[in-house]
């Protein structure tokens, strides 16, 4: 396994739509490490949520199909009946969402849905549950955790609510933990105060995180290795200051670019990329993806075929267009509006 | 909860009040009266008619007589019928019980029926149990409860002979008492409950189906596979606790269908209950008895609604007052 | 004279109890903010959920019944035409939302969603009307070829865009924009942001930008309101809110933005940890007793603070 906790091999995960299958996911493969937090990030559409479901076949309604490989401790998990990946859900991988009021199950008391992965998973008894549960309450810094215990998601505000979701995917100790937008729905100060929760229980629990995140300063906060997704793919690959610092993919520089938190003052205008993030069923299956985007640079730039080059030590770029790439002109009004 | 179920009593007051008026004018406009009809004119003189019309207050203002009617109403005194020459509380008393135990056993049915199929329905959508479930479901929506009855009556009554086609008990088990007294009475309720149900199940059962396939899609069933729960607990400890709630509360709005079903039920049946008793006291002009049940009905009607926001407040955590 | 000048505006919500189901008790969503918007000026409004950010931008729209405090828009107090249809002011001041798909009907087209303001107050020839509209479609980017389509035809950014041309149909003074931008993508955020900055070039527009998102207030704003528990904590020009701010409240959540560069991040979090800190300590100091923000003071010209 050298020394990989999980790795994705050539994972191909599709959406039937209008009768054919289209790949929202396109043959990526990753590597994760023990005690690292990974990210995922990219635009709406990217595929990056599709792959966070994918590791553990949760994606909603049958008309799914999951190809590819998925080790985790020697198994591929693909391989694995819907029964058989029951031991390894909530178990050994867990899972944090998005939204933590539709998260929850509204009828179930919070105490009532933390104990339930480990009623399944563990012979403890119902006061050992407790215990744990109790404990755990207290680890992710939920505020009166007996009160809590006994009370229903729709009692709690929105960062209660995420911290019992956590905890919820901690209970069994999962060596991995899938955050799938945690802090999104949530307002500033309380995103802070659970993005510093999940860095100091990881740093506890020295499990590993998959971070999905369409918002790079959360990366930047949160991320030791980041992935940019686009169109279904990997286009870039780094170490989170790496990946800061020397941006090399046309789409990972113009994001960066157009996030208003860099641009401190409020003159000029903000970065666009032209045109917009095309859909599932008119993605451009060969050559490089981004290019429809980037117009101004010739062709030959691009790779008929891309394949994934090494620019330093654990920094893969997709596609040769990045050493030609340039940004359009100054930017100026005219491109300001792309 | 107290304060919710005490306000909405309070509301009842003005509504009832109303209501009775309106009806109380409405029966007043009627053609004809008690007597009409009653006394043959050939050999009772017109002015001896007169009399009894004078006698019974038929002049008198409208207020007056209204306020006369409300103010026994109130004493549970509905006053007498013209017809049966009883006093209308004891007649419909006869007949509320009645009505009342079909309803219930209707209501009984539905639900036995219903959640076993809905549940099956939704858990297999799409799948031959589910389409042999959507096309009965289908079929009882569409069939008004009449042309099902004369379907029932011919088959089960007469052809088969396994059910009487009328009336509430047996003599002969009345005389008897007990078990058979009580199985006479539930053997003669069958039929037309089933009708009824029969058709009402179909709702239920549409619903709860649509509320299953809706919570295998929502975020919490996703939350519980990330879990690890197999399959049959998603649906036993997650699913079908959420999407039975609504239908839990549906019980009292189902009293009034089943109150509203009865009029035609019972009818077809000649079933002695409320709903029969209705009909025949409009057509025989008995509008104290005929008032006296609207307003029961009224009744009964918002004591349903009220039934159901009671049991939705006790099942379902997220209405409970703090 | 300002364009916009709010004065104590108070919007309470009254919570019913008992049997009779009486007024007990209010919630008040705005207890008492003053504010003035000249013409042309970009004026940010942040707040977390449950503020009453939203609460005032549609008390400013008429859109919420005011429990005190006046609206005086060109000098003229327009509290007594709240519900009413009076023109000149309905003209004046327009609003873009978040969820500009609700607020599109999605069986009409978008010509009659963006000619139904021109419709109401001016009386255009069809001819005349199909090219005011392609004439709007095109300051935000879209082509003519546009005004047949339906709403659900296009992305989150050009449905947001459609939403523009429609608020700007009938060249308002003043345009209340409630996060415009935080259903959208980073790359389509920004496109959206840019054809706010031109719009308001082109006609001198005024915005009062709601927002919970700091980063993209700075990049708008000239003058920032932040608000907590329905009151002002701080108001200052872009220096006095990010570089200077003196209330516990807006150095907590200037510390909570996250920093687009990783090697701030520990830095980050010592001074969230700082901050934290000191709000616990400093929290009897910055609100009343019953956890009331007090009234503003002013520091400098420009920068006023809630403290005692």
């Amino acid at each position: 396994m050298s020394g990989n906790i999980l790795e994705i091999k050539n994972l191909v995960t599709s959406f039937r739509i209008r009768g054919d299958y289209y790949a929202a996911v396109d043959g990526v493969s990753l590597e994760i490490k023990p005690n690292e937090v990974f990210a995922i990030v990219g635009e709406s559409g990217c595929g990056k949520s599709a792959l966070a479901l994918s590791i553990l076949r949760l994606h909603k309604g049958f008309y799914t199909k999951v190809e590819g490989s998925i080790f985790f401790k020697g198994r591929d998990l693909l391989s694995l009946r819907d029964d058989e990946l029951n031991d390894v859900r909530g178990k050994e991988i867990g899972m944090i969402f998005q939204d933590p009021l539709t998260a929850l199950n509204p009828l179930m008391k919070i105490g009532a849905q933390i104990e339930e992965s480990l009623t399944i998973h563990t012979d403890y008894t119902a006061a050992q549950r407790a215990e744990r549960t109790l404990e755990l309450l207290n680890s992710v810094g939920m505020p009166r955790p007996g009160l809590v215990y006994g009370q229903y998601p729709h009692e709690l505000s929105g960062g209660m609510r995420q911290r019992a979701m956590i905890a919820i995917a901690l209970v069994c100790k999962p060596s991995v933990v899938i955050a799938d937008e945690p802090t999104t729905a949530l307002d500033v100060t309380i995103q802070a105060q659970i993005l510093d929760l999940l860095r100091d229980l990881q740093r506890q629990t020295q499990s590993a995180v998959i971070l999905i995140t369409h918002d790079l300063s959360v990366v930047a906060e949160m991320a030791h290795r980041v992935a940019v997704m686009y169109a279904g793919q990997i286009v870039e690959l780094a170490d989170a200051r790496e990946l800061f610092h020397n941006p090399k993919h046309p789409y990972t520089r113009s994001l960066l670019e157009s996030n208003p938190s860099s641009s401190s003052s409020g003159e000029g205008f903000l970065h666009v990329i032209e045109g917009m993030v095309p859909n599932l069923d008119r993605l451009p299956r060969s050559g490089c993806r981004f290019s429809p985007r980037i117009p101004w640079i010739p062709d030959d730039a691009h790779e008929a075929d891309p394949t994934y080059r090494t620019v330093a030590p654990g920094h893969l770029v997709l596609c040769s267009c990045h050493e030609h790439f340039r940004f359009s002109d100054e930017r100026g009004t005219s491109h300001a509006l792309a | 909860m107290w304060k919710t179920i005490v306000r909405r009593i309070l509301i009842l007051i003005p509504q009832m009040f109303v209501l009775s008026v309106f009806l109380f004018l409405l029966a007043e406009r009627m053609p004809g009266d008690a007597l009409t009809g009653m006394i043959d004119p050939t050999t009772t003189r017109p002015e001896r008619l007169e009399e009894l019309r004078h006698q019974y207050g038929f002049y008198d203002p409208w207020h007056v007589k209204y306020t006369r009617w409300i103010g026994n109403a109130v004493r549970g005194d509905f006053g007498r019928s013209f017809y049966h020459k009883l006093p209308v509380t004891r007649i419909i008393a006869d007949r509320a019980a009645n009505t009342f135990w079909l309803g219930l056993l209707t209501v009984l049915l539905i639900y036995l029926i219903a959640i076993p199929l809905g549940i099956t329905s939704g858990r297999f959508h799409d799948k031959p149990p589910d389409r042999a479930i959507s096309f009965y479901s289908y079929f009882a929506m569409a069939t008004p409860t009449i042309v099902l009855a004369l379907f029932l009556i011919p088959l089960f009554a007469f052809r088969l002979g396994w059910f009487p086609f009328g009336g509430s008990v047996d003599p002969r088990a009345f005389s008897q008492g007990g078990i058979h007294y009580f199985l006479s009475r539930l053997h003669h309720m069958l039929l037309p409950a089933m009708t009824a149900a029969l058709v009402s199940t179909a709702y239920i059962i549409q619903y709860l189906r649509s509320e299953i396939v809706d919570y295998e899609q929502s975020d919490f069933v996703t939350t519980a596979r990330s879990k690890g729960v197999p399959q049959r607990q998603i649906y036993s400890r997650h699913i079908f606790r959420n999407a039975l709630i609504p239908v839990a509360s549906f019980v009292g709005y189902s009293i009034t269908g089943v109150l509203s079903g009865s009029v035609l039920l019972e009818t077809i049946y000649s079933y002695p209950g409320m709903g029969e008793l209705f009909v025949s006291s409009i057509t025989l002009r008995d509008y104290p008895v005929a008032n006296a049940l609207i307003l029961l009905f009224a009744v009964l009607v918002v004591t349903g609604t009220l039934l159901s926001d009671i049991i939705l407040r006790i099942v379902d955590p997220r209405l409970k007052i703090k | 004279m300002p364009l916009l000048e709010v004065k104590d505006l108070k919007v309470y919500f009254p919570i019913k109890g008992g049997i009779l189901a009486r007024t007990v008790d209010h919630v008040k969503a705005v207890d008492g903010v003053s504010f003035i918007i000249e013409p042309g000026q970009t004026v940010g409004l942040i707040g977390e959920s449950g503020s009453g950010k939203s609460t005032i931008g549609k008390s400013v729209v008429g859109l919420a019944k005011l429990y005190g405090g006046s609206i005086l828009y060109n000098g003229e107090d327009i509290t007594k035409y709240i519900g009413k249809n009076r023109s000149s002011y309905r003209r004046g001041v327009q609003m873009i939302f978040q969820d500009v798909y609700s607020s599109l009907d999605p069986k009409r087209r978008v010509l009659d969603l963006v000619a139904e303001p021109l419709r109401n107050f001016e009386k255009l020839t069809r001819a005349e009307e199909r090219k005011k509209v392609d004439e709007l479609l095109a300051i935000v980017g879209l082509g003519p070829e546009n005004a047949m389509k339906y709403p659900h035809e296009f992305s989150g950014g050009q449905r947001q865009r459609i939403g523009i041309a429609r608020a700007v149909a009938l060249r308002p003074k003043l345009i209340i924009a409630d996060e415009p931008v935080s259903a959208l993508d980073l790359s389509v955020q920004a496109q959206v942001l840019n054809y706010l900055k031109i719009i308001q070039q082109e006609f001198r527009l005024a915005y009062l930008f709601i927002s919970h998102d700091l980063g993209v207030v700075r990049f708008m704003c000239d003058h920032l309101l932040i608000m907590h528990r329905g009151r002002f904590v701080e108001t200052g020009n872009r220096q006095d809110v990010y570089e200077d701010a003196r209330h516990i409240y807006t150095r907590q959540l200037i510390a909570a933005i996250p920093d687009p560069d990783p090697d701030m991040k520990d830095e980050k979090r010592t001074l969230r940890d700082r901050v934290g800190k000191e709000y616990d300590d400093l929290k009897d100091k910055h609100y009343s007793e019953d956890g009331r923000v007090f009234d503003l003071k002013k520091l400098s010209d420009t920068h006023c603070v809630a403290l005692p």
